[in-house]
């Protein structure tokens, strides 16, 4: 029988989690706001996602001609996402302290995690989904209000398509991490919650054909991990 | 020591005259400070959108100039300051100050509240010399702490027996802490002895401390503790006649920080009791932070710099945009 579910939360959830300060949230700031305010299972957000998010917020884009006011601004929202974060009971997940061997562990898995290479039929999956969305968003007609937003969009996509990223950054460790967190509960679903599509498409495949991989670590533990956008959590 | 920048607001800082406030200026200037004055309640909080200070020296009546914000005072902008940021310094220096005042600026964290008395601009300065030579401590860990179930709670005999009786107290406790351990004290120095059991939180009742050395060191022994654990004080503002005549006693406790101040004859007070204990069990062994001040927004703009807007949006239109995609 399985146990109560489980959630960790990805680092691009907490920078919309931010936009709950403003007057005009984000869709996946609302939605992840009013899933942690509902929910009474137990959500988690691992030291490695926490400090990922310090270093973009308070290392990135520095203002070095108004660094002081830059540096209290930031702080103030930081220090907002902190509070909600305590408030909506979000308990913190130490990866010393995972039983797979803890961070080794976790960097030992993220190291094979980073240097597959995965299959052609796989890539060309990935693009053609590229491909897809790029057609479908030439065929939209934008319009005035997201004109801007939508010129972005088939730019990324255009560059996604013969460039594109799927396990970059921290995102490897923190998909380790959440493996060795979902083998410590077998009998509970954990679900990474994260915004990130090209992650999870990466993630979901390589879960799928750990043994083909080679991925033995994937594969000597039972688990369940499940990667759902924040829109995603209510379905 | 270090020099700060610092805001001085204040309704007589451009009078004629060589009122405390100018004083103040002057002297902070001599003790080698970057000062900067407003009469206006609204150009500090607008200031948050572009410049930086490390301190805000408020007054707290500003009714002799008309300002854009109605119904406000300096304890309303320290609250808001505080409110956008934990991390704001506040100073409240002050003639007019009444008793919510006193109490919402130690409830509010504010660093100091002095009173424009004979002695106001020496101490002011010496406030602000004490703020310059700190350095910060942030605590930014989501790691749950281990809460005790130790609870330490003083009650003064002085209390009449209407205002909190113990009874009422164990309820209160019970209601925010499961399963407390209470250890009951009528002493000052009881309290002392009961903080080596680790609690989760002090509690002090009392009509009204008494302003001498002893009172002052025993306090300082217990309220050193915090912030792990809170210590919570209860007085009653009105105890021996007016308010006024308890200012002295008061600002004292306000300039001792502890974690809630909270005045017992409102009659709101067990209520204000219970989100006070909630809030110590929340922000135990952490520095407080307070919700957004929602009220204030149009005034003091959220701290999310554009660029920091726009990217979160672009992302947001990515978003919807793919979920859009993958529905069809």
């Amino acid at each position: 029988m399985k146990s109560e579910p489980l959630y960790l939360l990805d680092t691009n959830v907490i920078y919309d989690m931010l936009t709950m300060l403003t007057e005009k949230p984000s869709g996946i700031g609302r939605s992840i706001d009013k899933f942690l305010s509902v929910t009474n299972k137990k959500v988690y957000i691992s030291d490695l996602v926490w400090t990922e998010f310090s270093i973009s917020w308070f290392q990135k884009n520095i203002s070095f001609p108004d660094y002081e006011l830059w540096y209290s601004r930031k702080l103030a929202s930081y220090a907002q996402v902190y509070q909600q974060l305590l408030r909506r009971n979000v308990e913190l997940l130490p990866i010393l302290k995972l039983s797979a061997g803890g961070y080794a562990g976790v960097v030992d898995l993220a190291r094979d995690l980073a240097i597959v290479k995965y299959d052609d039929s796989f890539i060309r999956e990935v693009q053609k989904n590229f491909d897809r969305k790029l057609e479908n968003a030439l065929r939209e007609e934008p319009t005035e209000k997201n004109r801007q937003a939508h010129h972005e969009y088939v730019e990324r996509l255009q560059k996604n398509y013969y460039n594109g990223k799927l396990l970059d950054g921290l995102d490897s460790m923190i998909l380790a991490s959440s493996i060795l967190f979902a083998q410590e509960n077998p009998k509970s679903t954990v679900t990474l919650v994260s915004n990130d599509r090209w992650m999870g498409t990466a993630a979901n495949h390589l879960m799928l054909n750990a043994a083909s991989y080679s991925l033995k670590n994937l594969t000597k533990r039972p688990f369940t991990l499940k990667i759902k956008t924040p829109a995603e959590l209510g379905r | 020591m270090k020099s700060l920048k610092i805001l001085v607001m204040d309704d007589e800082i451009y009078a004629n005259d060589l009122n405390p406030a100018i004083l103040a200026v002057e002297r902070l200037r001599q003790d080698g400070h970057s000062v900067e004055t407003t009469d206006r309640m609204s150009v500090v909080l607008n200031s948050l959108k572009s410049r930086h200070f490390d301190v805000y020296v408020l007054d707290i009546d500003m009714s002799a100039v008309v300002d854009e914000l109605q119904d406000a005072n300096g304890a309303t902008i320290g609250k808001v300051l505080r409110q956008w940021s934990a991390f704001s310094n506040i100073v409240v220096f002050s003639a007019r100050g009444e008793a919510p005042h006193w109490f919402a600026s130690a409830n509010y964290h504010f660093q100091g509240y002095v009173f424009k008395g004979d002695r106001g601009v020496d101490e002011l300065s010496a406030h602000i010399a004490q703020l310059a030579s700190q350095t910060v401590h942030m605590d930014f860990s989501l790691e749950k702490c281990a809460l005790p179930r130790d609870l330490v709670i003083y009650r003064h005999e002085s209390l009449p027996s209407t205002v909190l009786p113990w009874q009422r107290i164990r309820e209160l406790c019970h209601r925010v802490f499961p399963d407390p351990v209470l250890h009951e004290c009528t002493r000052l120095q009881e309290v002392q002895d009961a903080l080596k059991t680790d609690p989760a939180c002090v509690l002090l009742l009392h009509t009204m401390f008494r302003d001498q050395e002893t009172t002052w060191a025993d306090l300082d022994v217990i309220l050193a503790v915090q912030p792990t654990p809170q210590v919570i004080i209860g007085v009653d503002s009105g105890a021996g006649g007016a308010p006024e005549s308890n200012r002295g006693v008061i600002l004292q406790l306000v300039n001792r920080h502890p974690f809630r101040l909270v005045d017992l004859t409102q009659s709101d007070c067990e209520v204000t009791l219970e989100t006070s204990l909630a809030a110590a069990r929340l922000w135990y062994a952490r520095q407080e932070i307070f919700e957004y001040p929602t009220d204030f927004q149009d005034f003091v703009g959220h701290p999310l710099s554009a660029e920091d807007l726009e990217a979160i949006r672009m992302q947001d239109e990515l978003f919807a945009e793919q979920e859009d995609g993958d529905e069809e």
